[in-house]
């Protein structure tokens, strides 16, 4: 065999090949492997969550205020503004025709004890669906949202003389948002409580329970990220 | 393309699943390289572990994915080059080389055989004998390589080819 063959006869059979390395091979490359460019996990569901319940509580604020105010000089606890809406009220109210509107008067005191005084004229049913309104969950939301945890003691008058927003009067003095006024004394620091005489229509009733709804789905939200958060 | 191309993209960002499956596709014919220049196993092994090591620092600088299996053999050699000169191998100068002649071994192409021929060679004929019957380098580099002279190179080669031939023939006759 000449050298040129000897030569050719390794290389074809020996120049390329396969070696199984041991198992253990693989740490000591692992251990001197560059360090790895670590991208930054962005944390993306709470800010998710925290817009979609901005957008909740934004949304709801909306379908509140966007609802056809009354004239902003009308008075917070207007009584018999419309006597001929007396006939829409439920049929389970059976007050005097001379007051055509249920009267309701919510005080709010101080978010530590929460007191819901709710003083229903003659309606318990309507009382009840009012009594949720203003509260809103409270307890909870003042311990979740800073913002809202605020003494509130606000005497109100017609219209309260200190009230820092204009927004305020306009939004007491239409009816159908006195959850939204509510929640404006209690963001606004008046310092006194709050006394809110509610006359109800049944649409007001109707927005009340949409309110409701609304206030339950944000409530959820809130314990979901809560939850989330906790974990 | 291989399989093992998919892997590159993920070692490059440093993800440890890619650069193991990269490792688990390359390490075995690294280390069958590696294996050709020692006898002893685990010098072949520590080779294969410093040329994957240097694969992975400096895999974001080569260009060509194609290129990747040539140059890891060309840093295989190198290593285990290095690492025979910081042995200060013994190189047995012959001044002269009968020639044999032809043996009868054509048939003989068991690769097991062959393997086993190769790495029983003495250490300095093994590494000069590799270089230039199965890396193809020349007499010339393989000098420069291992800091030895031309003749030096030479005659290795005509050592080991000598001894591998004594073998072969003693193959043939079992």
């Amino acid at each position: 065999m000449s050298p040129k063959d000897l030569d050719k006869l390794f290389r074809d059979a020996l120049s390329e090949g396969q070696a199984a390395p041991h198992p253990e091979a693989w740490a000591r490359v692992a251990a001197n492997l560059p360090k790895a460019q670590h991208k930054r996990r962005t944390l993306w569901w709470p800010y998710a969550a925290a817009a979609s319940v901005a957008m909740a509580v934004v949304g709801t604020w909306w379908m509140l205020a966007s609802r056809p105010e009354a004239a902003p000089s009308q008075q917070l606890a207007a009584s018999n503004q419309q006597p001929a809406t007396s006939s829409q009220l439920p049929a389970a109210s059976n007050q005097q025709p001379v007051t055509s509107n249920q009267q309701l008067a919510a005080s709010y005191r101080q978010p530590a004890t929460s007191n819901q005084q709710l003083a229903a004229s003659s309606h318990g049913s309507a009382a009840l669906e009012l009594a949720y309104l203003p509260r809103m969950e409270a307890d909870e939301w003042e311990e979740l949202v800073p913002l809202l945890k605020r003494e509130v003691r606000a005497e109100v008058e017609n219209p309260a003389p200190e009230v820092p927003r204009r927004r305020y009067a306009q939004l007491a003095s239409s009816v159908q948002n006195v959850w939204a006024a509510v929640s404006e004394y209690r963001e606004a620091e008046v310092p006194a409580e709050v006394t809110v005489e509610v006359h109800v229509p049944a649409v007001v009733l109707q927005r009340i329970n949409q309110t409701r709804t609304l206030a339950e789905n944000l409530t959820e939200s809130w314990k979901t990220v809560s939850s989330r958060r906790s974990h | 393309m291989e399989a093992w191309y998919a892997h590159i993209h993920g070692a490059l960002l440093g993800r440890l699943d890619a650069q193991r499956a990269l490792y688990e596709a390359l390490a075995p014919r690294v280390l069958h390289t590696c294996k050709r220049y020692f006898a002893d196993e685990a010098d072949a092994e520590d080779a294969m572990i410093r040329t994957m090591t240097t694969m992975f620092q400096q895999l974001p600088t080569i260009r060509e994915v194609k290129a990747l299996p040539a140059w890891l053999r060309r840093t295989a050699v190198n290593e285990c080059l290095m690492e025979l000169r910081r042995r200060k191998a013994e190189w047995v100068d012959v001044a002269d080389f009968p020639e044999t002649g032809a043996s009868a071994t054509d048939a003989l192409h068991d690769r097991e055989a062959l393997w086993s021929l190769l790495r029983q060679l003495p250490e300095g004929y093994r590494t000069v004998f590799n270089l230039y019957a199965l890396e193809g380098y020349s007499h010339a580099e393989i000098a420069q390589q291992l800091g030895i002279s031309e003749a030096t190179s030479k005659s290795q080669l005509s050592r080991a080819r000598q001894w591998l031939q004594r073998r072969l023939v003693n193959f043939s006759l079992q």
